[in-house]
C-alpha cells in the first residue's frame, strides 16, 4: 500500500471538505502520474504527445487523462512483465462486449478491496452480515480472466458473513435457497449484491412473475455496474427502486457507479440521489467540444481519477458516460466533497466505415 | 431456418422485376438519359430535396446536358449493350453513393437490382420516391429496370439476385465484401467491388498562401474532409504539406481556423466523437514518441507527424481525425499511397509534376488525382474501373 493510500484509509471517506481534499489528491495523483510515466513507456509517449509537463502544473483538473477505450485495445502496465501475479480482468458484466485489460498485481488488488470496504462502510455500515448473491453460482468459476461481474462479487463478499446465490445456472430463481436464506436471516439485516441488469431481469421481474411473496424488507441491496443495459431498455431509477419495493419490500438500495478500470474507488449514491467521489477518487464533467470543465449542472463527459491503480496507468480515466457536476461539499446527505450525477452512456456513434454494408 | 421471415423493404419498382428478363439497352440510351434528366429537374424543383447538398449534387450531375456530354467522351457508334441485370449492394458510409452506381448501370445499358443499407438516410429515401413516381407515370417503360429495396442479411433475395444477375457490384467494407462474395453467381457473370478505401491531401503551402482567397480554398479542404463525416472513401485522412517551415505553420494557422469555424456548424458532431477520437491518438502516441496532437478543439483534432507511415494510418478513426505532416517532396506520401488509397486531392502542385511523380513511384494506389474541393465528385470511372465498360459488352465486327 502507498503511503498516500494508508494515510486516506485512516480518515473517513467523505470528511474532508474540497479544498483539504484537493491539498492531499493532488499531489498523491500528480505521483502517480510520474510513477506510470516512469514505469510504463506507451504511457510516456502520450504524455509527451500530449506535451504535457508536471512541473506546470497545481491542481488535479489540469492531470492529463486517458480515454476507458484504451484499456480494450491496448495492455498498458506498470509492472514488470515477469510479474506472476497480474491478472487481467474483463468487462462489461451484461453485456458481453470488449475485454478490458487491466494488469493488476497483489498490491493494487489489496488496495481496491480495502478501498472498497472503507467507502461502503459509509453507506451500509461495517458489520459482516448474510450476502444473498443475485446471480449464478458459476459466475465466480475462473476462467481466463476475471469477469467485472464476478470481480464486483468478490469484492462485495467481504462485508459477507456467509454467501448465497439467488440464481441457478440457468439465471432462473433458486427458491429453496433464497427461502433458507431468509429464513436463517430471520428478517435481517442481510446484504443483496448483483449487478443492476441482473437485479432487474433475473431478480425483480422473475420475483414479480412468481405467486410466493418473499419478504426482503430487512436487506440492504447494493447494486451497480450493469446499469448500462437497464438505460437501454430505458428504465429509470425510480422505476427500478419502486418496483423492488412493491414485489419484496426491499426499500435500502444503494446504487454504485465505478468502472473495471478502476475497481475499489466506487462512487456510492446517497440517499439524496447524488453520487459521491470519496477522497480517494475525483470526479470532473468535460464538455465534448474541447474538453474543458462543465458548468455545475451542465451535462458532459465523466472523468474519472482513482488514486489505487499503481500496476497500470489508469488513475484517470475519460469514460464514455455522460454525467452532471452539481456541487461541493453541499450534499444534503452530509457527505463532504463531490456530487454528481450519473445521466447514462454517451450516445454511441453508428458504425459509418463503408464495412456496414449488411450490418448497417 | 426461415428466411422468409427475414425483413425486405420495396423502395423503388415493383417486386416482379426481379424475376423478370429485360433485353439490354445500348449504352447511354435515350430514353434512359431522359429519364435521369427527368429525376434531375424533379428533384431540383423539390424544395424538400434542397437541404441535402448531397442530392443538390446528384439531381446536377444527372441533368441531360452532362450526360450528353459524358456520352461523348464514349464510343456511342460501336454497338455495345449492357451485360443484362446489374446486381448493386451499396454501402452505409455514403448516403447516395447508390443513386451513382444505379445511374452508372443504367447508362451502361443493364436493368438494375440496388440493395440499400439498412440505414435510414432522408435523402436515399426522397430519392427513391421521386424514381418511383417517375416509373409509375411517364416512365412506364422504365419500370422493370429499376429496383431498389433494402433487406436484412442473409435475405434469399440476395442469393436469388447473385444467381440472375449478369454483373455484381459491390461497395462496402471488406468483410461486408467477403460475406456476400460467397453468394455464387452465374457462370458467366462478371463482378467488381469497391472496397474500403482511403484518401489524402497534399497541399503547397506557398501556393495556399499566396491565392487571394485562402480561406475559400479551406472551406474546399473542409467540403472534402468531412463529407460523410469523413467516413467516405474520398475523404482526406491525412495532409501533406509542401514548402517551409514558415509557411507551413502560417498556411497551418488559416486553414485550421476556417475548419474550426465551418464545423461549429457540423450536426452530426456527438460527444462520444471526440471521446474516440482522443482514444485513437492516444494508441497512435503510444507506439510513436514522435507524434504531437494539435487540437484547438475536439471538431478537428490533429496529429502531426513527422513522417506518414500505413502504422498511423490504421489508426485513425473519423469525424475529424487528420494525420498531418510537412515535407519538401511529395516523397513523403509514398509510404501511404499502398493499394488502399484512393484519391490525392491537391492543390498548388502542377499536375506534369503530379503525374511525374506517380510515374517515377508506381505506387500500389491512387486511382484519382483531383484538385482539392472536388473529391466526393462521382465519376463513370472509380477505383480506376470505367463502369460503363465494365457493366457492358461491345459486340466486335472483324
Amino acid at each position: 500500500m502507498t503511503k498516500d493510500v494508508a494515510h486516506l484509509l485512516e480518515i473517513p471517506p467523505f470528511s474532508l471538505p474540497q479544498s483539504a481534499k484537493e491539498a492531499l489528491f493532488f499531489p498523491a495523483a500528480l505521483e502517480l502520474t510520474r510513477y506510470h510515466s516512469a514505469h510504463c513507456e506507451p504511457y510516456a509517449n502520450i504524455l509527451r504527445a500530449l506535451e504535457f509537463d508536471p512541473e506546470t502544473i497545481h491542481s488535479t483538473q489540469e492531470l492529463p487523462f486517458l480515454p476507458s477505450g484504451l484499456f480494450k485495445s491496448m495492455r498498458l502496465s506498470s509492472v514488470p512483465s515477469e510479474q506472476e501475479y497480474a491478472r487481467s480482468l474483463t468487462s462489461s458484466g451484461t453485456t458481453g462486449s470488449q475485454t478490458v485489460h487491466v494488469e493488476l498485481d497483489r498490491e493494487t488488488s489489496a488496495d481496491q478491496q480495502r478501498a472498497l470496504a472503507h467507502i461502503a462502510a459509509d453507506f451500509i455500515g461495517g458489520a459482516r452480515l448474510p450476502m444473498l448473491i443475485l446471480d449464478q453460482p458459476s459466475i465466480l468459476a475462473y476462467g481466463s480472466g476475471l469477469s467485472a461481474r464476478a470481480a464486483g462479487i468478490l469484492g462485495f463478499s467481504i462485508f459477507a458473513r456467509r454467501r448465497v446465490f439467488a440464481l441457478r445456472e440457468d439465471l432462473t430463481l433458486d427458491l429453496p435457497a433464497i427461502r433458507a436464506f431468509l429464513e436463517q436471516a430471520n428478517g435481517g439485516p442481510f446484504l443483496l449484491f448483483g449487478f443492476t441488469f441482473m437485479v432487474w431481469k433475473y431478480f425483480c421481474q422473475a420475483l414479480r412473475d412468481s405467486a410466493e411473496h418473499l419478504d426482503f424488507s430487512g436487506g440492504i441491496l447494493i447494486h451497480g455496474g450493469g446499469w448500462k443495459k437497464l438505460l437501454d431498455q430505458a428504465v429509470p431509477p425510480e422505476e427500478f427502486q419502486r418496483a423492488l419495493n412493491e414485489c419484496c419490500g426491499l426499500h435500502r438500495i444503494y446504487n454504485y457507479y465505478g468502472m473495471a478500470e478502476q475497481a475499489g474507488s466506487v462512487f456510492f449514491q446517497c440517499e439524496a440521489g447524488r453520487f459521491h467521489a470519496s477522497e480517494l477518487s475525483e470526479v470532473f464533467v468535460r464538455r465534448a467540444e474541447d474538453f474543458s470543465l462543465c458548468e455545475p449542472r451542465e451535462a458532459g463527459i465523466l472523468q474519472v481519477l482513482s488514486l489505487l491503480p499503481r500496476s497500470y496507468p489508469g488513475h484517470s480515466l475519460l469514460t464514455e458516460d455522460e454525467g452532471v457536476f452539481l456541487g461541493v461539499d453541499d450534499c444534503p446527505c452530509g457527505r463532504l466533497g463531490k456530487n454528481f450525477l450519473v445521466s447514462g452512456r454517451l450516445q454511441q456513434a453508428q458504425l459509418r466505415g463503408c464495412s456496414d454494408v449488411y450490418a448497417g | 431456418m426461415s428466411t422468409q421471415d427475414k425483413k425486405f423493404v420495396l423502395l423503388t419498382g415493383e417486386l416482379s422485376s426481379l424475376e423478370q428478363d429485360m433485353p439490354p439497352f445500348s449504352i447511354f440510351e435515350e430514353q434512359v438519359l431522359q429519364f435521369l434528366n427527368a429525376l434531375s429537374i424533379r428533384l431540383r424543383r423539390n424544395p424538400e430535396a434542397h437541404p441535402f447538398p448531397d442530392l443538390s449534387a446528384f439531381a446536377f450531375w444527372c441533368r441531360g446536358s452532362h450526360l450528353r456530354q459524358l456520352a461523348k467522351g464514349q464510343n456511342t457508334e460501336s454497338l455495345c449493350f449492357g451485360r443484362g441485370l446489374a446486381f448493386h449492394v451499396c454501402p452505409g458510409n455514403v448516403p447516395l453513393n447508390f443513386a451513382y452506381s444505379l445511374a452508372a448501370g443504367l447508362l451502361a445499358g443493364c436493368a438494375c437490382a440496388v440493395r440499400l443499407s439498412s440505414r435510414d438516410f432522408p435523402q436515399a429515401r426522397l430519392l427513391c420516391r421521386e424514381m418511383d413516381a417517375l416509373l409509375h407515370a411517364e416512365f412506364r417503360g422504365l419500370l422493370p429496370y429499376i429496383t431498389c429495396f433494402q433487406c436484412e442479411h442473409g435475405h434469399p433475395v440476395l442469393a436469388r439476385l447473385s444467381e440472375r444477375c449478369g454483373v455484381r457490384v459491390l461497395w462496402g467494407g471488406d468483410e461486408a465484401i467477403r460475406q456476400i462474395r460467397q453468394l455464387p453467381l452465374s457462370p458467366r457473370a462478371v463482378e467488381f467491388s469497391f472496397a474500403s478505401r482511403y484518401s489524402v491531401c497534399v497541399i503547397d503551402a506557398g501556393a495556399f498562401l499566396s491565392d487571394p482567397n485562402p480561406e475559400q480554398l479551406s472551406e474546399r479542404f473542409y467540403s472534402d474532409a468531412y463529407f460523410a463525416g469523413q467516413w467516405a472513401c474520398t475523404s482526406p485522412r491525412a495532409l501533406l504539406w509542401l514548402g517551409e517551415n514558415t509557411q507551413v505553420e502560417a498556411a497551418q494557422k488559416i486553414l485550421w481556423q476556417e475548419v474550426e469555424r465551418l464545423c461549429q456548424n457540423r450536426a452530426d458532431f456527438l460527444p462520444v466523437h471526440a471521446v474516440k477520437k482522443r482514444e485513437h491518438f492516444c494508441r497512435m502516441a503510444a507506439q510513436n514518441p514522435e507524434v504531437r496532437l494539435c487540437a484547438q478543439s475536439n471538431h478537428a483534432v490533429r496529429v502531426l507527424t513527422p513522417r506518414l507511415t500505413p502504422e498511423l494510418l490504421e489508426l485513425w478513426t473519423g469525424d475529424g481525425l487528420f494525420l498531418e505532416t510537412h515535407a519538401q517532396t511529395l516523397d513523403a506520401l509514398l509510404p501511404i499511397l499502398g493499394e488502399r488509397c484512393q484519391t490525392l486531392c491537391y492543390y498548388g502542385i502542377e499536375t506534369a509534376e503530379l503525374r511525374e511523380f506517380l510515374r517515377r513511384a508506381r505506387p500500389a494506389g491512387v486511382d484519382r488525382v483531383v484538385p482539392l474541393g472536388s473529391s466526393m465528385q462521382f465519376s463513370l470511372v472509380w477505383d480506376g474501373i470505367d463502369l460503363i465498360r465494365a457493366m457492358s459488352r461491345s459486340v466486335e465486327f472483324s
